[in-house]
């Protein structure tokens, strides 16, 4: 009996040193194989498209990564869900921004491209004239062009007679678009979603976004060190691939409007920008609308870095490339034809 | 030959049973999907390429969880069924029974294996690029792996009831990867001597998923190294052989 328990144990024994030895050893197998096949978080277009399994599951990441950004405009309206082409309101948010921007760089009087091309988005002239950005948030929920088709229509177009008037004046909606609530409400959402899809760069700008605006009262004093560095993150995770169009212009062009705008580093600007600017100029064609106004952008904010660097020949020269993409973008326009009257107005003294 | 014996009638055992059926009548519908898509794309070689990668899963998975459901009964049902006595009656020692065990459900997994992956390669033209040795590399990774899984599978039978050792072990076999990465960057995060030390101890659990390089197959031209896939059989190997032994050692003190 003796005997048999010891060989038991002999037994359990040779299963422990095993087991030592496979896991000793383990990492000098697995690991070669693993990093060939390892399922990363942020997609790799060639191995994915290989695997229709793995195109399901990015599928799923994707849609999970979308949910989580529905999810945090919801919070933004107080629970309110608004449809699909309704909800642009950080785009709307962003264009005012810039606008803004614009303004106090002194392209303010061109007519804004943008506002062109989305009558939605145009400040009103209240607005334009507005210095304050709470002011022109505000007008942008009042002015009608801002209003959407609800899901309760007004008088005019229903076509339910009675029933709607009856449910109008019970009023268990608003026909208006319901005031932001704040901020840092929607931040954990846009952060999963971010956790969840490293490259959904909508989720990454609208949370950098959102974040440097919770500075305001002293809520939070360090929102803008904090977006600044989820921003530089977010480059880190989502490098330019080979021999594809480079498609996060958003990513730098906010990251760079930071460094412009709020640390006033214009040589770090520049420093995020050109890649961007030389990138977009490169991939131009293969650029979608929305990765064109962002370019379109960052061409603005980098002709103001290097002005404010004092390199004027710089600035006149990422002006002129970028209306050579975008000829009808005002800002970039006026700024190049005033660079061209200071230059003019510096040589003319030397030249008496 | 009694370990022979034991393998060869639960292998035909298993053929007999219901399992088998719904193998063919997956092999069926792959068929005959993949025939419809061929026919309706003629040489479209996005449908070519996920119709070989949703036939090279099926095939991983089919076997697997078929390995693994005979694995889990095969104990408990002799046990239930008293057929267990008489067969241990015999001149047949219980490592032996144990052993004919494994290379039953072991092979039915293979065969499944094989079957499923012929069926591919005469219906489906592989995507480009492809390596023929790559795809023979997949299928003895693969062969390995389900040697590993069954052992885990007998091993856990021992220990658990039937359906929880299946839900188990198949649970562990397709998901384990995904929560080591998990783990491994939660520890990362976290840093630290114990957490790198924790992060080491980990790899005592079988790393199943790397013996399942099919998305290999499907993007990659070159064969992998074949030092490489004979390190990775020997590691499969050993934890099969590690957990038959496990296996043995709770056998014999089992009491039936």
């Amino acid at each position: 009996m003796k005997n048999q328990s010891d060989i038991t144990r002999r037994r359990w024994a040779l299963v422990a040193v095993g087991l030592l030895i496979l896991a000793g050893a383990g990492p000098l197998v697995v690991e070669p194989m693993a990093q060939n096949i390892r399922l990363t978080r942020t997609p790799k277009f060639e191995r994915d498209r290989a695997s229709a399994i793995v195109q399901a599951f990015r599928g799923l990441q994707m849609s999970l990564a979308d949910i989580c950004y529905a999810k945090s405009t919801e919070y933004q309206h107080s629970g309110i869900i608004y449809r699909a082409p309704c909800e642009e309101t950080l785009d709307a948010d962003i264009r005012a921004d810039r606008h803004q921007t614009d303004e106090a760089l002194g392209g303010g009087t061109s007519p804004h491209p943008s506002a062109e091309k989305s009558p939605r988005a145009a400040p009103t002239p209240a607005s334009s004239k507005s210095t304050s950005r709470d002011h022109v948030e505000r007008h942008q929920h009042e002015e009608p062009d801002h209003e959407h088709n609800t899901m309760i229509p007004p008088k005019e177009a229903d076509f339910r007679g009675i029933i709607g008037h009856v449910e109008r004046e019970v009023k268990p909606f608003s026909l208006t678009h319901a005031a932001h609530s704040k901020p840092e409400e929607a931040l954990p959402w846009l952060r999963l979603a971010t956790w969840i899809n490293p490259e959904h760069e909508m989720s990454w700008v609208a949370m950098a976004f959102w974040l440097q605006r919770t500075r305001k009262g002293g809520r939070n004093p360090r929102a803008v060190e904090q977006a600044i560095e989820l921003l530089e993150r977010a480059r880190a995770l989502n490098p330019p691939q080979e021999n594809q169009p480079f498609a996060k212009q958003g990513l730098l062009y906010m990251l760079g409007h930071l460094y412009l705008m709020e640390k006033k580093d214009y040589a770090k600007t520049i420093e995020v920008l050109e890649p961007a600017i030389k990138r977009g100029e490169a991939d131009f064609a293969k650029l979608d609308a929305v990765q064109r106004d962002w370019l379109s952008f960052s061409f603005r904010d980098a002709v103001e870095a290097y002005r404010s660097l004092g390199q004027l020949d710089k600035a006149m020269d990422v002006a002129a490339r970028g209306i050579v993409l975008f000829p009808d973008d005002g800002p970039l326009r006026t700024a190049l034809r005033r660079m061209k009257n200071q230059a003019k107005g510096a040589v003319k003294p030397s030249g008496k | 030959m009694p370990v022979w014996l034991v393998a060869q009638t639960t292998f035909l055992e298993a053929l007999r049973r219901k399992d088998v059926y719904v193998l063919l009548i997956l092999l069926g519908i792959y068929a005959l999907v993949a025939t419809a898509l061929l026919e309706g794309y003629p040489g479209d070689p996005d449908v070519q390429r996920v119709l070989f990668s949703i036939g090279l899963t099926f095939s991983f998975a089919s076997a697997a969880i078929l390995s693994v459901v005979l694995a889990a009964r095969q104990v408990p049902k002799e046990i239930a069924q008293g057929t267990i006595l008489p067969l241990l009656a015999r001149p047949l020692t219980r490592a032996q029974f144990l052993a004919g065990k494994f290379l039953a459900c072991w092979l039915v997994g293979v065969v499944t294996l094989w079957l499923f992956l012929l069926l591919v390669r005469l219906l489906v033209s592989p995507p480009q690029p492809f390596s023929e040795w790559l795809f023979v590399q997949t299928v003895i990774l693969k062969t390995g792996g389900l040697a590993a899984v069954t052992a885990i599978g007998i091993l856990l039978s021992l220990a658990v009831p039937e359906t929880l050792n299946i839900t188990l072990t198949l649970g562990y076999y397709f998901l384990w990867g995904l929560i080591f990465n998990i783990i491994q960057y939660g520890l990362s995060q976290s840093g630290g001597l114990v957490a790198r030390a924790v992060g080491r101890l980990l790899y005592v659990f079988p790393h199943l998923d790397v013996l399942n390089v099919g998305r290999l197959t499907l993007s990659q031209a070159a064969p992998v190294d074949w030092a490489l896939v004979a390190g990775l059989m020997i590691y499969a190997a050993g934890y099969a052989a590690v957990a038959l032994l496990a296996a043995c050692n709770l056998f014999e003190k089992r009491w039936i």
